[in-house]
């Protein structure tokens, strides 16, 4: 698959970051569908445009990753997610994974470890 | 982990964000003698779980800007990085919180970090004097980041 036809939805509340990811990700040819603000924000847009990958952060107010994404995958089980967090913290991850994530990243992050980690699970 | 232990983890994590975020060159943990009035902004960032506290960060504005130009990959003078310092800075903010948790705490422990807000100067100031504050200076290409980290 060309990066250019793996579509990507970015979900952060952090617009600064929503803006950093969506440089990286098209820098690197991918396609953003879109950006989501909030978990329930994200759970919408996944529905409507169906991206191959999502990229999610995990604390946002209201709604957050964790939640939005076990929401995502009752709508799509095989949905490809990617938790991005500044908090590292073992449960954090275990918790991701164990609701479905495909990877975690932990900020701060490289371009390259983005697009290393994106690759990996597009090409999957 | 004392007191001494628990400020020099503010300093290095915030080092630590500052140089592999912002790509920022950091020139040490002294003030200038001799420095300029800044114009500054400062952010907060609060932390629930085993512990509660806050983590505050005052900047230089010129700094947040530089911050913003690095990490969005903007040309310097970027009017676009002008009006991101503020988000930049609570981006760093909010990973150096993220950061500093589990080497203040261990990474067995589970915190929420809450989103960062902006704060007014004279609170900073107010917060500044209260005791059991944990403080960090960097100065970065002269320029200057504050911060304290406190628990409730």
């Amino acid at each position: 698959m060309d990066n250019k036809d793996v579509t990507i939805l970015i979900v952060d509340d952090a617009k600064f970051m929503r803006v950093k990811l969506r440089k990286i990700l098209e820098d690197a040819g991918y396609t953003i569908t879109g950006e989501a603000q909030d978990g329930r924000e994200a759970v919408r847009m996944y529905t409507e445009q169906r991206p191959v990958i999502t990229t999610m952060d995990i604390t946002m107010p209201e709604v957050d990753g964790i939640t939005a994404m076990k929401a995502i995958k009752k709508v799509e089980p095989n949905a490809r997610i990617v938790m991005i967090s500044a908090l590292g913290q073992k449960e954090k991850v275990r918790e991701s994974i164990f609701a479905g994530a495909m990877d975690f990243i932990i900020k701060p992050f490289t371009p390259e470890k983005v697009t290393e980690v994106i690759s990996r699970i597009a090409s999957k | 982990m004392n007191s001494m232990e628990h400020t020099n983890a503010l300093t290095e994590t915030a080092m630590k964000i500052f140089e592999e975020a912002a790509f920022a060159l950091i020139d040490g943990v002294e003030r200038e003698e001799e420095r300029e009035k800044q114009e500054q902004i400062a952010t907060k960032v609060s932390f629930q779980g085993p512990k509660t506290g806050t983590l505050y960060v005052k900047l230089d504005t010129q700094l947040a800007v530089m911050f913003a130009e690095n990490m969005l990959g903007l040309d310097p003078g970027d009017p676009d990085a002008v009006n991101k310092g503020a988000d930049a800075l609570k981006e760093l903010a909010n990973m150096i919180c993220g950061n500093l948790l589990p080497v203040v705490y261990g990474v067995e422990k589970e915190f929420k970090v809450l989103a960062p807000v902006e704060m007014p100067l004279d609170d900073y100031d107010a917060v500044l004097k209260t005791s059991g504050a944990h403080e960090a200076l960097i100065v970065v290409e002269g320029l200057e980041a504050n911060l304290l980290m406190i628990e409730d």
